[in-house]
């Protein structure tokens, strides 16, 4: 039971680890994936939308700054209403709740309001820029016409040229006072009208009536009075500075607000630029941790086939070679505590088993293995059952003892497994040699063979002994270390038993005597057979 | 008998009448005025009232020479908005017959001062400058003019110091020598006709006396309101020097031509007492409500008592120039961010519940500063402080305020060796490393005698627009609401535990 608990265990740990590595990847996967996508979502649905709305925003600041430069620059009335008109749009879209930004709302909304009040302002000042302008243009005119008609009243009378040359004067004058952009050189204007004018006066003599008097009055008083032409165009002068200053200052209020958008708008960008920073780095992070997890499951995972290979596999290859290899040597026990192992001991006691059963069978059968012919059981058997037959009928029974020539030598020089061979091949040609089915030739052991002739003579048993050794001496099986041939030899001891009332002999006797007669042959130079009558023991 | 009598007295009276007008044509008057930049300070920048002293004069006296001696457009915290715009419709209504250019015209650089000449009702004169993009006098300033009165003509010239290139950081122009251009100048208004040499100046050279002497110039005005007395009386000898060195006074003097030009009566009128104009105080008021209107938008509340007095925020550390300066770095993200003294012009000390409005900061931080970040050494930096360091006895507008730093020093050192160690970020500052700063752009280009920051690597992120200083301020006031501010010895002295 334990060593069940054991490899079960392990195997289940193993496994186990595996999984739950596996479902840790899964679950950190899915967690991070939720967080990227909540980021994802923040940016979707916040930032990247504020952001759009905040440049939305800017790009209508921007407008409104174009506009106001443009109304500032207004020449016409018409115009003037056109823009002012497109500035209200713009002012109206920027208050509209589509533009709320998330924070500091009601400081924007503050500026706004402020903003509409001074462009409002300013409007109005064009306007009245514009009429002074108109008003001042009209009444120069009038003032033209008036010199004009007076110096012709002048012309048409005999006047000093001096006269004639101050009007001219006087009208080129008035006509700067048109063209002048600075105010103080107006007033220097201002200073030679009033010099031209004294002198136009001055010039009295004949020509001068009380009507051109009370005309130059006119004049002067359209010229230099509080009303009159110099500071109407000083007023629109430094209206226009004004005007022009104002609309500065709406510009650098715009741009003011455009700046705290711009502000906000960064603001909004740096944090969406550090959220999207900040899932990248999620992500980043979780890709490594997913790396190494699958590494590190990659790692056990390979641990644990090699545990796996290491502890069923090899064995299990081991134990099969050991049962390929089983009938050449002793099996050993494998190694461990477990099922393996117990079935590695079962296969060595069955192993065992058919060892000793082979064996069994072995000394059960009656073939020579070696050389397929009947063995010495087979021979022994067969030998008895002979003696007996004899006996009964009283008939010869003839042994002939066989044994291979320097056999040892043999072996010795062209080893055990050519042993084999030229045995079995010495066998075969013995066994074929024999032909009577009643004859039997046996393997007796080692390199004896062994012919029993049932019912045979001496004479037949002679005969068939010289058959035998040539039959052997004909194999020609090469045999350099054989001191009398070059070939393979044998030598037979034959013997004869007659069976009568008298003579009985024994297996163990005609044994003895056949091999006598062997030795006596191995004596007499081998290759021979040599017959030795029965003795009676 | 008695007509001849009525004859001679005919005779005489009409002599003593045409004498009487010789003598008064050879008289004439000079107010002078200067320095009055912000509406609505009513002790320094009391225009109205400078318009009834001006209308008053020109009632009692002959050949009124009004002479404006600028130090006006900025900064102000309605110029943050209009760049001078108002100042010059204001002086409009006043119409001074000529302004002269001190440093602080140049307070919104030089294109728009040229605009403000533009819409000005009389001539704006600087004589010792010319725009280097076209090599000649800035647009719409005039380099002298003369101005003719009944009998007389005065010619003026306006000088400035070179080193206002330096303090305002001047791109396009460049100032010649002023002897050289005084000279010449005087010599061509004298070809022109000129009785009378005005010189105006606002920085005090010393050789104005000479210049006095050699009748090169017959009178010279000084209009410096920060000039303190120490600095200066041993200079001013001569009485034909007509000097306005506090704010909220205007000059009325009387000289005469004789031989010579010669003093008769000075009389230094404070302005603020003055009855206003009314017509100009409208002007005023209707500008003070716009800027009220603008201004008075309120983003927070102060938690803390502090103050902004000049002598505070240049030589000591401040817990508002720390605040400016902590806003400056959470912005950028720079390891160090600094400020220089000068900019923090409120001159005002404040109490803990007070109320902050748009227009603290306009008044607190007007000049419009942008937010730039570069890269120094840590050697550079400590140049940089000591630079700044240099002045600190004479209150110079340099003095640093920082953040992500802690300095300790020693003022009683001399100057180049006051700083004893600096840390950033808690470690000890590395002289070879890199470190970003954060600072105005007017110190990044150099300015306040920071030549070390001029080519270092400017780091500024290209994709965002560079925010003004007071703007991020101002919005940092609005995400947070109530501002604490405090003194954590970031910049120590240790000359004042000697």
């Amino acid at each position: 039971m334990r060593l069940v608990q054991n490899t079960l265990s392990t195997f289940t740990l193993a496994q186990f680890s595996v999984i739950g590595l596996f479902i840790f990847i899964m679950t950190m996967t899915f967690l991070r994936l939720a967080d990227v996508k909540n980021a994802l979502s923040t940016l979707t649905t916040q930032s990247v939308p504020a952001i759009n709305q905040a440049s939305k925003l800017t790009s209508e600041v921007q407008n409104l700054v174009t506009l106001t430069a443009q109304l500032s620059q207004s020449q016409s009335k018409s115009f003037q209403r056109l823009v002012s008109q497109q500035i209200k749009t713009s002012l109206l879209s920027l208050n509209s709740p589509a533009f709320k930004l998330e924070t500091n709302d009601k400081f924007l909304f503050i500026q706004l309001n402020a903003l509409s009040q001074e462009i409002e302002e300013l409007n109005n000042l064009i306007a009245y820029r514009m009429r002074i302008e108109d008003e001042f243009d009209a009444a120069i005119e009038q003032l033209l016409n008036l010199i004009l008609s007076t110096s012709v009243a002048f012309e048409h009378h005999p006047i000093l040229p001096e006269k004639r040359n101050n009007a001219a004067n006087l009208f080129l004058q008035v006509a700067q006072i048109r063209q002048q952009t600075r105010i103080h050189k107006l007033r220097l204007l201002e200073e030679t009208i009033e010099y031209e004018i004294s002198q136009v006066r001055n010039g009295k003599g004949k020509g001068n009536n009380i009507e051109q008097i009370r005309e130059l009055e006119k004049i002067e008083q359209m010229l230099l009075g509080d009303n009159g032409l110099v500071n109407k165009k000083i007023e629109v002068l430094r209206v226009t500075g004004r005007a022009r200053g104002r609309g500065n200052f709406v510009r650098n209020l715009v741009e003011d607000l455009a700046r705290n958008i711009e502000i906000q708008t960064d603001k909004i960008s740096i944090q969406t630029l550090n959220e999207g920073k900040e899932a990248t780095r999620l992500v980043e992070e979780h890709i490594q941790l997913a790396l190494i997890s699958a590494f590190i499951a990659i790692l056990i995972s390979f641990a644990f086939i090699y545990y796996l290979y290491r502890r069923f596999v090899i064995r299990l290859i081991k134990l099969t070679n050991q049962v390929e290899k089983a009938h050449e040597v002793e099996p050993k026990l494998l190694d461990g505590n477990d099922e393996i192992a117990r079935l590695g001991q079962t296969f060595s006691e069955y192993f065992e088993k058919v060892q000793s059963q082979e064996k069994a069978l072995l000394e059960l059968s009656l073939s020579d293995p070696l050389t397929g012919i009947p063995n010495r059981r087979a021979f022994e058997d067969y030998l008895t059952k002979s003696i007996d037959q004899s006996r009964r009928f009283s008939w010869p029974l003839s042994v002939i003892m066989i044994d291979v020539d320097y056999f040892k030598k043999y072996n010795d020089h062209y080893g055990h497994n050519q042993g084999d061979e030229c045995l079995r091949k010495v066998a075969a040609a013995l066994n074929s040699t024999v032909k009577r089915s009643t004859d039997l030739c046996a393997r007796f052991g080692g390199e004896e063979f062994v012919v029993l002739l049932p019912h045979t003579e001496e004479e037949s048993a002679q005969m068939i002994a010289e058959r035998l050794r040539n039959a052997i001496e004909t194999l020609a099986v090469p045999h350099e270390k054989s001191q009398i041939s070059p070939f393979v030899t044998v030598s037979l001891g034959v013997t004869v038993c007659h069976f009568t009332n008298e003579t009985i002999c024994s297996s163990k006797s005609i044994i003895e005597t056949a091999d006598k007669a062997l030795y006596e042959a191995k004596s007499k130079g081998r290759n021979q057979y040599v017959f030795t009558d029965f003795i009676k023991s | 008998m008695r007509r001849n009598v009525n004859y001679w007295v005919v005779i005489l009276t009409a002599y003593f009448i045409s004498a009487g007008n010789l003598v008064a044509q050879s008289k004439f008057t000079i107010i002078t005025a200067a320095d009055m930049q912000n509406i609505n300070d009513s002790t320094s920048a009391n225009y109205a009232g400078l318009g009834t002293l001006v209308t008053q004069v020109k009632n009692t006296k002959s050949n009124v020479f009004f002479v404006f001696g600028g130090g006006s457009i900025g900064p102000s915290a309605l110029s943050t908005f209009d760049q001078g715009s108002h100042i010059i419709d204001i002086l409009n209504s006043i119409e001074p017959d000529v302004m002269g250019v001190t440093k602080r015209e140049f307070s919104y650089f030089e294109d728009e001062l040229s605009l403000r000449a533009y819409e000005a009702a009389f001539p704006v004169v600087a004589s010792n400058i010319y725009d280097t993009r076209i090599n000649n006098q800035l647009d719409e300033l005039s380099t002298n003019t003369l101005i003719r009165k009944r009998g007389i003509s005065l010619g003026f010239i306006s000088i400035l110091h070179p080193r206002v290139i330096d303090e305002y950081l001047l791109t396009h122009v460049s100032i010649t020598p002023p002897v050289n251009a005084i000279k010449e100048q005087a010599l061509q208004l004298r070809q022109q006709g000129a009785d009378v040499i005005l010189m105006h100046y606002s920085y005090p050279f010393e050789f104005i006396d000479q210049l006095i002497s050699e009748r090169i110039i017959d009178v010279a005005f000084l209009s410096n309101s920060r000039l303190s007395k120490t600095n200066y009386s041993t200079i001013n000898k001569n009485p034909n020097i007509i000097t306005l060195n506090r704010p909220g006074v205007a000059a009325v003097t009387t000289f005469r031509i004789d031989n010579g030009i010669h003093l008769i009566a000075s009389e230094y009128k404070d302005i603020s007492k003055l009855k206003a104009l009314s017509e100009i105080e409208q002007q005023i008021t209707g500008y003070k409500f716009r800027l009220d209107r603008l201004l008075n938008v309120e983003i927070g509340e102060w938690k803390s008592n502090f103050s902004t007095l000049r002598e505070q925020v240049r030589t000591q550390e401040n817990s508002f120039g720390n605040f400016i300066a902590d806003t400056m770095q959470e912005f950028s993200h720079a390891d160090i961010a600094l400020l220089n003294g000068g900019s923090i012009r409120g001159d005002v000390s404040y109490k803990q519940g007070q109320k902050i409005y748009r227009r603290t900061i306009a008044t607190e931080l007007p000049f419009p500063s942008l937010l730039k970040t570069i890269r120094v050494t840590g050697n550079d930096f400590i140049k940089a402080l000591e630079v700044t360091l240099s002045e600190i006895e004479y209150v110079k507008g340099a003095f640093p305020h920082v953040a992500g730093v802690k300095v300790n020093i020693d003022s009683s050192r001399a100057p180049g060796e006051r700083v004893i160690d600096v840390t950033i970020n808690g470690k000890p500052l590395v002289p070879d490393k890199l470190y970003s700063l954060s600072t105005t752009n007017f110190l990044a280009n150099g300015g306040d005698g920071l030549d070390v920051f001029k080519y270092a690597e400017d780091i500024t992120p290209k994709e965002l627009t560079p925010p003004l200083i007071s703007d991020l301020v101002t919005q940092a006031i609005i995400d947070k609401r109530t501002i604490s501010l405090k003194l954590d010895g970031r910049l120590t002295n240790f000359a004042n535990n000697k």
